[in-house]
């Protein structure tokens, strides 16, 4: 469904991505993990179009993506939670999803989908008329991931949503973005928590200093000899 | 100094501050969704009006395409100043200070075009005679059939805009590029398209207020939009920026403020009356930096 094809991409003069390759198949959630600074964030804006490659290609649903805006891409199915959440403060919760569904067809649609992510995050339907800048950091986080499917996409970009939450509510956040997966979303998971990422997805790729230092399918990476000692710690 | 000599100065001041209420409104869409002060507002307004006044003078035509004039030329500049001076400039070096001298220079560069083409005169607009006249109540005040107009014309349009902000679609689309440009992007907003509608949207309260102005005060001059124009925006920092409400009730009170101002002090201070929105601005960095509302925009 989406395929990068020896992506290079940077800020500056500085070159950040050395040649991505990784492609996500229809209904996958894949794992994006590694060390700060590797490029994981980098690579998800090449996707949503925040960064254009400087080379390679990048295709969706075999259509190059190369040189769209982040606005034409959503409009293609591919959502993305950012890091560091970005919601919207100044709007309630509620005016939080309506946005997250602006390129939905009516006012109609866009009340269905909102109660179909309340469904998901009981907490976002019980806060709906606050300030978003008033929720805790797992509810901003259950926000984002919120306002990312408003827009029904098949492709979900998560970039860290476990960053800065406490455990029990990584968990909770967690057990949603499954629920996600099973309604048949494709997912991109970006995370620094290996074991995590590890544990939710179906394939993995290792992402070391702008290069793909590994990928292959999550239950084996989990006890690839690299791995365990570099990200999981000897247990 | 009685009641009613208050009364008949805030009276005197509705029109004025409606005029500052429109601009204002302006100065927070552009500043909140872009982040550049839009010195070159002053002028898309002083356009406006000039575009009324030459139909109104010399084109005979009906008051009510003086206003559309003045509504078309606004907006024809506003849209513009957009494409040739900030989107090239964002573009290229977004920095504050760059944009801030490009703002600079294209609210100078036209208000030179215009001294050189028309003088530095007043000219005399023309205001129907059915929009002239006067109503006297039985306390005693005096009220300007054109001043209510104004008013009534202006409160319309600024709750009605401050609607559209509040629940359509596209105007919390505004209010999410306000607040963070990529995000609105990554939830399929336009943004580029959002800012030329702040664009369209804040020429056209220029032109309005461009009318108001030349009714109100009688003249157009191509100085006209200077001084007005930075009061409106102390107006838009004074109701908290990027905040639409709030603008419009800024510009009410520095209107009615300034005027209050000068009628409270003896006459001879009245040169001083600039001295009142600066001060009021020092008063605003000071004790209450973020305006009296709540501003519409990320604060870091």
């Amino acid at each position: 469904m989406l395929r990068m094809e020896q992506v290079v991409a940077g800020y500056g003069k500085a070159e950040v991505l050395h040649g991505i390759n990784l492609f996500i198949a229809p209904g996958e959630v894949v794992a994006l993990v590694g060390p700060n600074g590797a490029g994981k964030t980098t690579t998800i804006r090449c996707i949503t179009g925040e960064v254009s490659p400087r080379s390679g290609r990048i295709f969706y649903r075999e259509e190059d993506l190369g040189g769209e805006t982040p606005h034409a891409v959503v409009a293609r199915g591919i959502s993305c939670a950012p890091e560091g959440r970005h919601i919207f403060g100044n709007l309630t919760v509620q005016e939080n999803l309506q946005v997250g569904g602006y390129l939905l067809a009516s006012r109609k649609k866009i009340r269905e989908r909102i109660r179909w992510v309340c469904d998901l995050f009981p907490k976002l339907w019980e806060r709906r008329g606050q300030l978003a800048e008033s929720l805790s950091g797992g509810e901003q986080q259950m926000l984002a991931i919120g306002r990312a499917i408003m827009n029904e996409p098949r492709l979900l970009l998560l970039d860290e949503p476990s960053l800065g939450l406490a455990p029990i509510i990584v968990d909770q956040v967690y057990e949603r973005i499954g629920e996600i997966s099973r309604e048949g979303v494709a997912i991109l998971l970006v995370e620094q928590n290996v074991g995590l990422a590890l544990e939710i997805s179906s394939r993995t790729y290792v992402m070391e200093s702008g290069k793909i230092r590994l990928e292959g399918e999550s239950v084996d990476l989990e006890h690839n000899p690299y791995v365990v000692n570099t990200y999981l710690g000897v247990k | 100094m009685d009641g009613l000599y208050i009364a008949q100065q805030l009276i005197n001041a509705l029109s004025y501050g409606s005029i500052l209420a429109l601009l204002a409104i302006g100065y927070t869409m552009i500043y909140g969704i872009l982040g550049l002060i839009n010195f070159a507002h002053g002028e898309i307004f002083m356009i406006g009006a000039f575009c009324a006044y030459l139909l109104l003078a010399f084109g005979g035509s009906p008051f009510l395409i003086g206003l559309l004039a003045a509504l078309g030329g606004a907006v024809i500049v506003g849209m513009l100043i957009q494409r040739t001076v900030y989107a090239p400039c964002l573009k290229r070096n977004p920095e504050v200070l760059t944009v801030f001298i490009a703002s600079f220079g294209a609210s100078m560069g036209l208000r030179s075009l215009f001294t050189m083409i028309f003088g530095d005169s007043r000219r005399a607009f023309p205001t129907p005679d059915s929009l002239e006249g006067i109503l006297i109540t039985d306390s005693g005040l005096f009220l300007n059939v054109k001043d209510i107009w104004i008013f009534g014309i202006v409160l319309v349009l600024v709750l009605g805009i401050a609607l559209f902000v509040r629940f359509s679609r596209t105007g919390m689309a505004m209010r999410a590029v306000a607040y963070d440009a990529n995000a609105a992007e990554l939830a399929g907003i336009n943004s580029q398209r959002i800012v030329l509608y702040a664009f369209v949207l804040g020429s056209v309260l220029a032109g309005v207020a461009a009318v108001a102005y030349g009714m109100s005060f009688g003249v157009v001059t191509p100085s006209m939009g200077y001084l007005i124009g930075l009061n409106a925006f102390i107006a838009a920092v004074l109701g908290g920026i990027g905040n639409v409400p709030g603008a419009a009730v800024g510009g009410y009170i520095i209107g009615l403020g300034e005027i209050m101002f000068v009628a409270l002090l003896p006459p001879q201070f009245s040169a001083v009356r600039p001295i009142f929105v600066w001060m009021l601005l020092f008063l605003i960095l000071f004790v209450k930096p973020t305006g009296l509302f709540r501003p519409n925009i990320k604060i870091e």
